[in-house]
């Protein structure tokens, strides 16, 4: 259950999208609350992922996309100023992907990419530990810890993503986009990401786009619900899986939409 | 209502629901019966109940396997869980409403009366107060009508009084005649056994307004 | 029933005809191989005649006290003119000359070449084994036929006399050549060699390699991933398209308009063939490194955009060295088909006679193809296996550059 809280990590309002003529986002307004996991659902082609991506602006590498909407952060940051540089707007909003990809490069470097890009650690020592501390959290340092060096595409899938969320997390973010993170995982390694994500929202603000309404109601305390480019219900998990406010919302999840 | 895409898990929820529905006109015969037994004494109608209650026992497991078989199979949530929450507590009130029936019609059948017509007629009267107000609750829970459940709530209130009034009557009869003493324990035992009944149906009006709105609401402190 | 065993025929027969063409092209390519090394192999090995050189001080203007310089400078035609002499006794001046004839021109040379590593021989009787004249040579690897009336051949019936009786001394020998592999071209086929030819090509191929590549993969990387697809990119993709198709010769006009004409650079040196074969090199090039930079999946450029990499962090720190290993087989590809081209070397006058080996890029040079070619279009007959053996070599060096690629690729590949 989700205290009425007033810390938002995000705030976002009015948001439209369009690709092309096409519109794909139709004035959406969500806040995200602080160190909680707000999950996105919705049927396939709703707008999810293109939200998700509005935040941290990968829309942006798209040609034909337009974004317009106010998106501030920590209430005085407005993400799409031209005062703030892409680059540094990703060191605060990370983002994991559907598919697990690590740099065909060795389980090290992967890690240590963002934090060298930034100019984060100061020392090769600071660096190797930075590197351990990332690979702990995201649950992974135990499995490799003696094969560092080797080539991280020999992992697993599971792995493979635990280390993506790694490599997030090293250049400390405030915020972690995690794009149907499990979508590609066996159920054993979904649930390790699950719990991890449990975890790691005590130290950072989690928006999860998932396709598994079960999955949204055992990680999420706050759901929003997408459809063909609208919002059509936010709000507290439990209520949205116990009686949700719009019908359309109640067929959704009941299964009975197509 | 669109409908499920999944035309299994539909059929399991419309059987639910069916069965529900069926038991409940089970246990309305039931309960007419029994009351009827009050004033009658017809030892026809203490068969019929007893045969009817065998009924809405095989009803209350066969919907507690089916509701449990759809959590299992299915994991519903929305308004698919409220459903099968609400089947599984309802169908528990019934198959205590249709005991009751059993024992109240049981006791009216052979106990020999010897007390006043007024009281045997008050008797009655809470027989079709209680009646009326499962007809009511059922009325509530498959038309799905908040306001009504509220009101049939309030009502088993009355009840309660109705029932008090009658017990004083009687013990005050018995304290002045040791000869109506075993007629009228049977008959304080049939009026507790209707204010029981009214008590169940109560229950099932709270769960139709958590089926209905999700939350189980406060009943004391609201006013109509 | 029957569809089955129709099926089954078929299948059999698509096998058969599939084992035919692979056996009747491997049939093919064995008898090109074994027509090139037999008529090659004899370009290895070279006819000698044994003499016994007496160092005259009489005739010799150096003795063993003589510096190098000294050496290399003085003349030893006098001296080999006495080897002839002192070993072949009463020859009227018409014999002399058929004797001598039969001894390679630059008989000279290699006793010089003996003196200079072994001044002690100054006044001493050594036996040396000198190298036939390429007629001799030739008949003694019977190549000339012997039974033809004299007019018809180039050995005349003197010194046939004389190879007989020098046969039956044992004095007729054969030494493996290896002069083929160090010396520059020359006009007597016996010391010709391809070691010029394989310098030019060398130094050709290096300048093209220097100037294609480069430009190659940045032009590549730039048209790849940051321009934006549009009318003037499809154009000039186009254009790079139609331009690996191009005639070799045409790039070889663009080369000696361009370079020569408008830049004035020197005329047949390996630095303007190169720039030449770049040319030419370049559209290849690019065509391999885009098709391997469009082979990278956008995940990994998301991925590293996502970590706030700029977009030449994550298109030099990821793309390209992901893009390298197809990048290197198209490169090593396109060497070595600028390693059998002629045509664009024609234009620069790179396919000329050039008997000293280059020292470098500026010097004048041919190419291996060229001295192919150059040896193929001579009259004398001592050149034919040279010829096959250039090709032999040329043959080598494809098939070395090819399975490099092959190599390069396997052991980079990377699987996402």
């Amino acid at each position: 259950m989700v205290e009425k809280n007033m810390n938002y990590a995000l705030k976002t309002n009015n948001v439209y999208v369009h690709y092309g003529n096409k519109m794909a986002i139709n004035n959406v307004a969500i806040d995200f609350p602080k160190n909680e996991v707000t999950s996105l659902i919705g049927p396939s082609g709703c707008g999810k992922s293109t939200f998700l991506r509005c935040l941290n602006r990968m829309n942006d590498v798209i040609d034909s996309c337009k974004v317009e909407g106010s998106f501030i952060m920590n209430d005085s940051i407005d993400i799409y100023s031209n005062d703030m540089p892409i680059e540094s707007l990703r060191e605060k909003i990370g983002m994991v992907f559907q598919k697990p990809n690590p740099f065909p490069k060795s389980i090290y470097e992967n890690v240590a990419y963002g934090p060298k890009i930034h100019g984060i650690a100061s020392s090769q020592s600071e660096l190797d530990e930075l590197v351990k501390e990332s690979l702990h959290r995201a649950g992974l340092y135990e499995e490799v810890k003696d094969r560092l060096m080797d080539v991280a595409t020999g992992l697993s899938g599971g792995q493979q993503q635990r280390l993506c969320i790694a490599r997030a997390i090293a250049i400390k973010p405030e915020i972690i986009l995690m794009d149907e993170p499990c979508s590609a995982l066996d159920p054993i390694a979904t649930a390790k990401i699950e719990e991890l994500i449990n975890e790691l929202k005590e130290n950072y603000t989690i928006i999860i786009v998932t396709h598994s309404m079960s999955q949204a109601s055992r990680v999420s305390s706050k759901t929003a619900f997408f459809h063909l480019g609208n919002l059509i219900e936010q709000g507290d998990t439990t209520k949205i899986f116990t009686k949700p406010d719009k019908e359309q919302t109640n067929d959704y999840i009941t299964g009975r939409f197509g | 209502m669109n409908t499920h895409t999944d035309k299994n898990f539909e059929n399991r929820l419309t059987i639910i629901r069916d069965q529900l529905s069926e038991m409940s006109a089970v246990v309305e015969k039931q309960l007419s019966l029994a009351t009827a037994c009050i004033k009658s004494k017809d030892s026809d109608s203490l068969e019929t109940v007893k045969k009817l209650d065998l009924e809405v026992d095989d009803f209350e497991k066969t919907i507690r396997d089916d509701c449990f078989e759809v959590l299992t199979l299915h994991q519903p949530v929305a308004s698919d869980l409220r459903l099968v929450f609400t089947a599984l507590k309802v169908s528990k009130e019934m198959e205590r409403i249709g005991d009751h029936c059993r024992g109240l019609s049981n006791k009216a059948i052979s106990t020999k009366s010897n007390l006043d017509p007024e009281i045997i007629d008050s008797l009655s009267s809470l027989g079709s107060s209680v009646h009326a107000l499962t007809h009511e609750v059922f009325d509530s829970l498959f038309k799905g009508n908040e306001e009504k459940a509220k009101e049939s709530w309030r009502r088993d209130l009355e009840i309660d009084k109705l029932y008090k009034s009658i017990l004083t009557t009687l013990i005050d009869k018995m304290e002045k005649d040791d000869a109506l003493i075993e007629s009228g324990t049977q008959h304080i035992l049939i009026a507790k056994s209707l204010e029981r009944i009214g008590d169940h149906a109560a229950n099932i009006a709270e769960e139709v307004i958590f089926n209905i709105s999700g939350q189980y609401q406060d009943l004391e402190k609201i006013k109509i | 029933m029957t569809s089955i065993k129709k099926r089954l025929q078929a299948e059999r027969r698509f096998k058969f005809y599939g084992q035919l063409g692979v056996f009747l092209s491997l049939l093919f390519v064995t008898l090109l191989m074994l027509k090139i090394f037999t008529t090659g192999s004899g370009a290895f090995f070279r006819t000698t005649i044994e003499a016994d050189v007496f160092f005259d001080p009489a005739y010799m203007s150096v003795d063993q006290n003589s510096t190098k310089k000294e050496i290399s400078r003085a003349s030893f035609e006098a001296l080999a003119d006495s080897v002839v002499s002192s070993n072949f006794k009463n020859l009227d001046d018409a014999n002399f000359i058929k004797v001598r004839e039969m001894f390679t021109r630059r008989f000279d040379y290699q006793l010089r070449d003996h003196f200079l590593n072994n001044k002690d021989d100054f006044n001493r009787t050594i036996t040396l084994d000198i190298t036939a004249s390429s007629d001799l040579d030739q008949i003694v690897k019977g190549n000339y036929p012997r039974n033809v009336p004299e007019s018809q051949r180039k050995i005349n019936d003197y010194q046939l006399s004389v190879l007989d009786e020098l046969t039956d001394q044992d004095r007729i020998g054969s030494t493996f050549n290896f002069w083929f592999f160090t010396n520059g071209d020359s006009r007597d086929p016996e010391t010709a060699g391809i070691w010029g030819a394989i310098m030019g090509s060398f130094y050709a191929l290096m300048v093209c390699l220097a100037f294609a590549f480069p430009i190659g993969l940045f032009a590549s990387v730039y048209l790849e991933e940051y321009t934006k697809p549009g009318r003037i990119t499809d154009l000039i993709e186009v254009n790079i398209n139609n331009l690996a198709a191009v005639p070799s010769i045409v790039f070889g006009l663009l080369g000696l308009g361009m370079l020569i004409g408008v830049f004035n650079m020197p005329f047949q040196v390996p630095l303007v063939g190169g720039l030449t074969l770049g040319f030419m090199t370049l559209p290849t090039i690019i065509i391999a490194c885009r098709s391997s930079l469009r082979a990278v999946p956008p995940s990994i450029r998301h991925g590293a955009l996502a970590l706030g990499a700029t977009k030449t962090q994550a298109t030099f720190h990821h793309v390209v060295p992901l893009a390298l290993p197809g990048t290197l087989t198209g490169t090593i590809i396109g060497m070595a088909q600028a390693l059998g081209e002629t045509a664009p070397l024609l234009m620069v006058g790179m396919v000329a006679f050039v008997m000293e080996i280059p020292g470098g890029p500026l010097d004048p040079a041919t190419g291996l193809p060229s001295q192919i070619y150059l040896w193929s279009e001579s009259a004398e007959r001592g050149f034919i296996e040279k010829t096959s053996a250039g090709i032999m070599l040329l043959l080598l060096f494809l098939i070395v550059m090819n399975l490099t690629a092959v190599l390069i690729r396997r052991k980079v590949e990377v699987k996402w």
